[in-house]
């Protein structure tokens, strides 16, 4: 008999009860991305903080892996401290941030330099972004200059969140760009991000269109649904993707993240994205909406702690 | 800042004190309107050439902004969209048959000329050169076709011979 070919596509099924113990039994650890997973703005979600402590009591490996990239990790650190999370520690958390700079620490450094020394990063981006950079290893070009000040030559433009973004300095990384040997680098794609108000804000994505736009080149994008920051996690920790879950709230990122990178994908309903985008995405006849499916969703991540041991 | 109730656009045009505060506040507009907050671009030029190769950002990079932000297209006003042809056209009783559009660009003016049915003449004192025109000439692709003008100048002012005294 002619059956149907197994498409492979993600079933995007409630975890509750036993399916629960199911899925978090065999697994080894567990990526959660943290806007809209762990907290929403200044309020972690009721219950996270326990679940995070209830994994570290069963031995399950927790990391956080971030588009965000206004903070440091040694911010993100303190953040996590304040909201109630206990025990985080710095080395668990990948923001895009640090896997930017890391990133640019092994195009511009890895590879001895070229003529003139690995030159500069101009990046537009707050402080916690080019504090990454600079504890790469990196330099950084100033902002308002006319190329006169400093011999060594920009070798790549960083673009992240800036809320500080303005035509001269879109049109100053325009000038670098003319020059094919400089990378432009994007730490996140996201096109916009919630406020607790309710209101959006935008997000990288929208800049990095602007400079894309303007030099006639496309950036190489860091963060999550690219897999380059799941590479920096597998580096430090060795991680097996079969028994390795990714939690996240967005679908375009987080849950496309976990299929690029072999992972089974949790949506949690506290933040981005609505279950009726995952049910339009399954019935969607386009190969590229499958993959926007999730294996399994949950409310709210606290929905996980049946499913551990006592 | 808070936002102004009558609102009903937001309309991106070439603004050198573009800011993040200003895509933001776009933003908050299209999200309050929906649907019934226009979102209009005056074009999407890419680059605006200065002299020696340089060039500054278009007006098309801050329409890419509000657009990737608000998960909306813009309405484009400017060439190659025919909205600016059609406002002439109907304020001055315009035969596209018997009416030529002069400019430099291809895929703005030369574009816009062929698409609105007009006979279109580029003049080479601007940013093209006769080689890239040969270029899509040469082309296989339809899209690249369409930027051929059907006819070309050194310069505008060489038209001067062919009119009467």
């Amino acid at each position: 008999a002619v059956g149907t070919v197994d498409s492979g596509m993600a079933g995007c099924r409630r975890l509750s009860g036993a399916g629960l113990r199911e899925v978090l039994g065999p697994a080894q650890g567990l990526l959660f991305d943290c806007d809209g997973v762990l907290w929403a703005g200044e309020r972690a979600v009721p219950g996270a903080p326990e679940l995070l402590e209830r994994l570290r009591r069963s031995g399950k490996a927790t990391l956080f892996v971030s588009n965000n990239s206004r903070r440091s990790v040694a911010e993100l650190e303190r953040r996590f401290s304040r909201l109630g999370f206990r025990g985080v520690r710095a080395e668990q958390v990948f923001s895009s941030a640090l896997c930017s700079a890391l990133f640019l620490r092994q195009r511009l450094l890895g590879s001895g330099g070229g003529d003139g020394g690995p030159g500069r990063v101009f990046v537009l981006g707050g402080e916690g972004l080019r504090g990454e950079v600079r504890d790469a290893g990196l330099r950084l070009a100033g902002e308002g200059e006319l190329g006169s000040g400093d011999t060594e030559p920009v070798r790549a433009v960083l673009v992240g969140y800036d809320d500080q973004f303005t035509f001269a300095k879109l049109a100053q990384a325009c000038g670098y760009l003319r020059d094919p040997q400089c990378l432009l680098v994007a730490t996140d794609p996201d096109p916009w991000h919630p406020l607790s108000d309710g209101q959006r804000t935008p997000g990288t994505g929208s800049l990095t269109a602007a400079v894309e736009t303007a030099s006639g080149r496309k950036a190489l994008v860091v963060g999550k649904p690219n897999t380059y920051m799941f590479d920096c996690i597998v580096e430090r920790f060795g991680v097996d993707p079969s028994r390795t879950l990714m939690v996240g709230d967005r679908l375009e990122t987080d849950i496309l993240f976990g299929k690029n990178c072999g992972l089974s994908t949790i949506l949690t309903l506290t933040g981005v994205s609505r279950l009726e985008e995952a049910q339009a995405y399954m019935a969607s006849d386009s190969a590229a909406a499958k993959d926007l499916v999730p294996n399994y969703y949950v409310d709210s991540i606290a929905d996980l702690i049946p499913g551990l041991d006592e | 800042a808070p936002l102004e109730p009558a609102v009903r656009a937001v309309l991106v045009g070439f603004d050198e004190h573009f800011s993040y505060a200003k895509l933001c506040q776009a933003l908050r507009y299209l999200q309050r309107g929906g649907d019934g907050c226009l979102l209009v671009g005056t074009n999407r030029d890419h680059r605006l050439p200065l002299e020696g190769g340089a060039a500054i950002p278009g007006t098309g990079c801050l329409v890419k902004a509000v657009e990737t932000a608000a998960e909306r297209e813009a309405f484009i006003v400017g060439k190659p969209n025919r909205y600016m042809f059609d406002c002439v056209a109907s304020e001055f009783n315009i035969d596209p048959a018997r009416t030529i559009m002069v400019g430099d660009r291809l895929d703005t003016d030369i574009l816009m000329g062929n698409n609105c049915g007009l006979t279109t003449l580029l003049t080479l004192t601007g940013v093209t050169t006769l080689e890239e025109v040969k270029g899509h000439q040469e082309s296989d692709c339809p899209a690249r076709q369409s930027l051929v003008p059907d006819y070309y100048v050194d310069s505008i002012a060489d038209l001067l011979t062919a009119l009467g005294d």
